[in-house]
């Protein structure tokens, strides 16, 4: 199979399986319109996250061999457990909100999926405040237009088992 | 690592397509408090789009499953679930109870569809007409349906259904009136027009619906009606007849003509999202057969599921009645002797065993597969409770 060449942000290179290279909107977009020989830079993504997309795409072939379905087709179920047991437990809240915007330039439709997921397990139970943090949003209600909306869900906002 | 983002002349927020698919795979409760967490969420949350898909993911979900459970002594939800012995989820606050709406006055359940529930009070009463209510427990909000065109009277009869036009994404409410040797009055609201009760002037001379029970299949309403035919023999002719939901259309869906009596109508749920017209045919006290329609408008498709039956000693007397469906495939039932009828038993044609169900203490008086969503969020005229 043929080999794809593609050069990170931090100048390192990485060789990708064509059709795995091809999972991705934006380099198959590239390749479409230059030669395959060429190498694809990718001054938008870091060399950890290649390393990162690159582990994602062998574990989802271990596990295809392993359960004997095709995941790619798939976004639930069993896959997304034994996904999120392998690539939840290395990544930092910044590193996930870092791989999401990389994922989703490069146009990964199944990884952006999973990774979706996986930002939704961590916003669950989490404090407003919190959440800003973690999307790094910009509180922009006034505290009487805030105050009016806690008022009128107050039990959504009050419960054990929410946390900072 | 987010002033990496900076370096490439990018916006510091995720764009809106993440956004809405993160906080689609949000629980109920979190998507809520989402909405304070800035105005760009609260938009994207309370949009009627985001509202249909996050209910539709719900569905499919199967670890969403609920079975809404109501007694004149609690609201519950209860697992929709065998392996956890379909046990008690929470407890639903009645959202008008000890309110200054009641007044005396009882509302029931009637019905529920996507996460919706309808209280309406059913029973014979005169004026005014206490409003219908629609109610979502998972965001805590209700609200009040206008009057319905003309009251109910000592001689008139009344019932109500929710319902979902999936054509334009509304919630509707049917509401039948029935009066000793009159036509029946069939009226419609519905929650996007909002305004008044819309009567209905293509109902059928001959349409006398068995209203005790009902299924919302296909998006149709069906009842089984059950007329005496006049002859020499008083035989009665049982029908199916539809309300579709969407046109506004009645028509007759054909059944077999073995069944004799009033079969009693319902809704089956098959593997996966299966969803198929069910008919009991009631065949004594202690015995009744599950017909369903597999295929939707054909005759021959009736087919025979199973047949569930009592084998109680006959000094016991013990009559079982179906009550409702899981969505495992099981068959709820009533049962009891003449005193007592109120034990529930969830029947499974598996290994045709019946389990304790429920909680034994509770006179359930209405059950049916549940869902949380979002629908009545950013309506104007519900209350909070």
């Amino acid at each position: 199979m043929k080999k794809i060449s593609v050069r990170t942000s931090d100048g390192q290179e990485f060789e990708l399986e064509e059709n795995l290279a091809m999972e991705s909107a934006t380099i198959k977009t590239s390749l479409d319109a230059f030669s395959r020989d060429d190498i694809i830079l990718l001054p938008n993504v870091n060399s950890w996250e290649m390393v990162k997309i690159i582990e994602f795409f062998t574990k989802v072939q271990e596990l295809e061999t392993k359960f004997g379905v095709k995941f790619m087709e798939k976004k639930e179920g069993r896959f997304l457990e034994a996904f999120q047991a392998e690539f939840d437990k290395d990544l930092s809240d910044d590193n996930l909100y870092c791989l999401l915007w990389t994922v989703d330039y490069l146009g990964i439709e199944v990884l952006l999926e999973n990774l979706c997921h996986l930002m939704a397990e961590r916003t669950k139970n989490k404090t407003v405040e919190s959440c800003r943090n973690l999307f790094g949003v910009q509180h922009d209600y006034t505290p009487e237009e805030e105050a009016e909306i806690r008022e009128d869900y107050s039990w959504a906002f009050e419960g054990p088992e929410i946390e900072e | 690592m987010k002033i990496q983002k900076q370096q490439w002349g990018v916006e510091e927020h995720f764009p809106e397509e993440i956004i809405d698919k993160i906080l689609l795979k949000l629980p109920v409760k979190d998507v809520i408090r989402c909405s304070a967490v800035c105005k760009l969420w609260n938009s994207l949350i309370k949009n009627p789009t985001f509202i249909q898909t996050h209910l539709n993911n719900q569905t499919h979900d199967g670890i969403s499953k609920r079975l809404l459970l109501i007694s004149r002594q609690s609201y519950d939800l209860h697992w929709d679930n065998p392996a956890a012995l379909f046990g008690q989820y929470s407890n639903l606050r009645n959202p008008i109870r000890n309110s200054n709406w009641t007044k005396g006055i009882v509302w029931e359940v009637v019905g529920t569809c996507n996460g919706l529930v309808c209280l309406a009070v059913s029973s014979i009463h005169g004026d005014p007409c206490p409003p219908v209510i629609l109610w979502n427990p998972s965001i805590r909000k209700f609200g009040f349906l206008p009057s319905p065109s003309r009251a109910v009277d000592c001689y008139r009869y009344e019932s109500y259904y929710l319902c979902y036009d999936s054509r334009i994404d509304d919630y509707k409410v049917v509401r039948i009136v029935r009066e000793p040797y009159c036509q029946v009055e069939v009226e419609v609201w519905s929650l996007a027009s909002g305004s008044a009760w819309k009567s209905l002037d293509n109902v059928p001379a001959d349409f006398s619906p068995s209203t005790s029970h009902h299924a919302f299949v296909n998006g149709a309403l069906h009842w089984a009606q059950s007329r005496l035919t006049s002859g020499e023999e008083e035989e009665s002719t049982v029908s199916v007849v539809a309300l579709d939901m969407v046109d506004g259309s009645f028509r007759n869906v054909e059944i077999l003509q073995c069944w004799r009596g009033a079969p009693m109508i319902s809704r089956y749920h098959g593997d996966g999202d299966q969803c198929w017209l069910a008919l009991f045919d009631l065949q004594g006290d202690s015995c009744f057969d599950l017909w369903v329609m597999k295929e939707y408008g054909v005759a021959e498709s009736w087919t025979k599921l199973f047949n569930v039956h009592l084998l109680g000693s006959p000094e016991e007397e013990l009559r079982i009645e179906p009550f409702g469906f899981t969505k495992s495939g099981q068959v709820v039932v009533r049962m009891g002797g003449d005193e007592e009828f109120n034990s529930f038993k969830s029947y499974d044609p598996k290994d045709k065993q019946f389990r304790d169900f429920g909680n034994q203490a509770y006179d359930y008086y209405f059950m049916d597969s549940f869902v949380e969503s979002l629908v009545l969020l950013g309506q104007t005229n519900v209350f909070s409770y």
